[in-house]
């Protein structure tokens, strides 16, 4: 399995674009290239179906097939927390073979056993305490804006140990990921937010927080009645970062909080630009309901009429 | 058809409008160690335009007008397109045209279909704008057999340097026998900026009109109408009632989260007030 510091590569890598980078040192220029390559097909085919286009790609080329599952955001899934009896969302960043850790519990479902269970990571100490607090936080921000749903953070340390410093020591850094679903309670419309930020520490109490998110979103409205069919789908990426002082895990969560509000406000904005304004301004451009030559008469009357008032 | 074809003709049928050609780019790169690559892409774009319902858009050599591909026109191996009374052959992969000759009007040719003709090119000019260089249009119409004819229009607007693109295809079949016109209209709007949003939408057409060019445009072009603005209204409902129910501008006390130690105040609120 991947670590996470891998995994918090290849997301950041994905979101770079083309731009790639590399966790196998001997992976080929060869994979290089089909690996953007790859990246570059899903862009481009229906985001509906991203989930079997990129099954379909690991077909294809199953050498990347780690890279392309672990890079690619698909709408987010959730299972149950046997224990505390609470859905959580899962993703790369939870799991361990086939089974993934609820962030409630701090247990592995399907449970894992004997070595898988030892060697499965689990947080504990601080970066379990800082994940807790996230989890409470960031559940009433859900209540607050999503008003039903579900929140589930995770947390990891993505710096290098290879001495026997605590991974559980969040004092030089860690990573979250920070990830919301809303199934419409009106209709069969979904938005899933996927958020991966890493905490970097630049100077004693001073910290730079790197964010991107993905918002996923789609929606469906046919009408048997009318013959018609309407599907409006897909997912938008964007990065931020912020510097901040930080002595306390509150501080942190506090720093993040801010983070992700602010990005979920403006990719929310432009969720609303691209997906209602823009797609139907292209269906107006590609058919005018009025004659064209009305249009030109209507056109040039506004030039005239700009002239007149220029010309006062 | 192996797992690799149907694989590829499953991807090149997703590929949004105008964007053909940069897929299929992709899979060459990412399949450039399997043999016969490039004849599996050609068979899977041969045949979504000979045997399914697919249409693009083909530039004939010194030709003013843009000519259609699809099942509508094929005419033994070659496409006919009847504005310019054409004969071509098509290099599938690069979408370009050969072998081009004239083909003089068809014997089979009714009344009907030289009125319709001229009705449809003034309902196109009135309707679909072509006056700028992102624009590709092309429509024509084919008499399939006696009584049958296909109406077929494609308009595209490809804008790279604002990340989208989009397209509109027209496809009727009238019967002059049963009086039935019978279609589908489909929109295919592809955003790509940090992202991939898709737009799909179509409507399905089946109607009775008397075998009149005029009557058949204004049938056509009440479908067309009345098609657009229940879109205008269903990105309404949209954007005011689905997307509204996802996700809130601002919290109900409108204004922004009070993170840190105090967070859980909220919840002490909530508790307060459902008491």
């Amino acid at each position: 399995m991947l670590t996470s510091q891998q995994l918090l590569l290849t997301s950041s890598s994905y979101l770079n674009g083309l731009k790639t980078i590399f966790i196998n040192t001997n992976t080929s220029a060869m994979s290089e290239d089909s690996y953007a390559a790859s990246i570059d097909l899903l862009r481009r085919l229906d985001p509906k179906n991203v989930s079997r286009n990129l099954t379909n790609l690991c077909r294809l080329v199953p050498d990347l097939a780690d890279e392309l599952l672990s890079s690619v955001d698909q709408p987010l899934q959730y299972r149950k927390c046997e224990e505390s009896g609470d859905n959580f969302l899962i993703c790369d960043y939870n799991r361990d073979g086939d089974s993934y850790r609820s962030p409630k519990s701090n247990n592995y479902y399907p449970p894992l056993s004997g070595e898988d269970a030892e060697l499965a990571p689990k947080p504990l100490n601080d970066l379990r305490e800082l994940e807790v607090f996230a989890n409470d936080s960031f559940d009433i921000y859900r209540d607050l804006y999503y008003e039903g749903g579900i929140s589930s953070v995770y947390m990891w340390n993505p710096n290098d140990y290879e001495d026997e410093t605590d991974i559980n020591d969040i004092t030089n850094g860690f990573a979250a990921a920070v990830l919301f679903k809303k199934e419409s309670d009106v209709s069969s419309s979904i938005w899933d937010s996927i958020h991966v930020i890493n905490a970097e520490k630049i100077s004693p109490e001073t910290f730079i927080y790197t964010l991107t998110t993905t918002i996923i979103m789609s929606m469906e409205d046919s009408d048997a009645e009318q013959g018609i069919s309407l599907s409006l789908s897909g997912s938008l990426t964007r990065q931020s970062e912020k510097k901040a002082a930080a002595k306390s895990y509150i501080d942190h969560i506090t720093n993040m909080g801010t983070l992700v509000e602010d990005m979920e406000s403006k990719l929310r904005n432009m969720i609303q630009e691209v997906y209602f304004s823009k797609t139907r301004d292209v269906v107006g451009d590609l058919r005018t309901i009025n004659k064209v030559s009305n249009l030109y008469n209507e056109k040039s009357m506004q030039s005239e009429v700009i002239k007149g008032i220029q010309g006062r | 058809m192996s797992e690799i074809d149907s694989i590829i003709a499953e991807f090149l049928n997703d590929a949004p409008a105008g964007e053909t050609r940069d897929v299929i780019n992709d899979l060459k790169l990412i399949l450039d160690q399997t043999p016969d690559i490039t004849k599996s892409i050609k068979r899977s774009l041969e045949s979504s335009l000979v045997d399914q319902d697919k249409f693009e858009i083909i530039s004939l050599p010194d030709a003013k007008k843009l000519s259609i591909i699809s099942k509508y026109n094929k005419k033994g191996t070659k496409f006919y397109d009847s504005r310019l009374k054409k004969l071509f052959n098509v290099q599938f992969l690069d979408n370009s045209a050969l072998d081009v000759e004239d083909e003089e009007d068809d014997e089979e040719s009714t009344a009907l279909f030289k009125s319709l003709a001229t009705s449809l090119e003034k309902y196109v000019s009135e309707h679909y704008p072509l006056n700028n260089s992102q624009k590709l249009l092309a429509f024509d119409l084919f008499q399939l057999s006696a009584t049958e004819i296909a109406i077929a229009l494609i308009n595209t607007k490809r804008n790279a340097s604002n990340f989208i693109n989009g397209t509109w295809v027209s496809a009727y079949k009238y019967n002059s026998e049963t009086g039935v016109l019978k279609g589908n209209i489909s929109i295919d709007v592809h955003y790509f900026e940090d992202g991939n949003v898709r737009l799909k939408t179509s409507k399905s057409v089946e109607s009775s009109v008397a075998a009149e060019a005029s009557e058949i445009i204004t049938l056509i072009k009440k479908e067309e109408e009345s098609y657009e603005l229940a879109l205008n209204k269903k990105f309404l409902k949209l954007n005011e009632v689905d997307f509204k129910s996802l996700r809130r501008p601002l919290p109900v006390t409108r204004a922004k989260v009070n993170w840190g130690k105090a967070i859980g105040n909220y919840r002490l609120g909530k508790d307060v007030n459902q008491a």
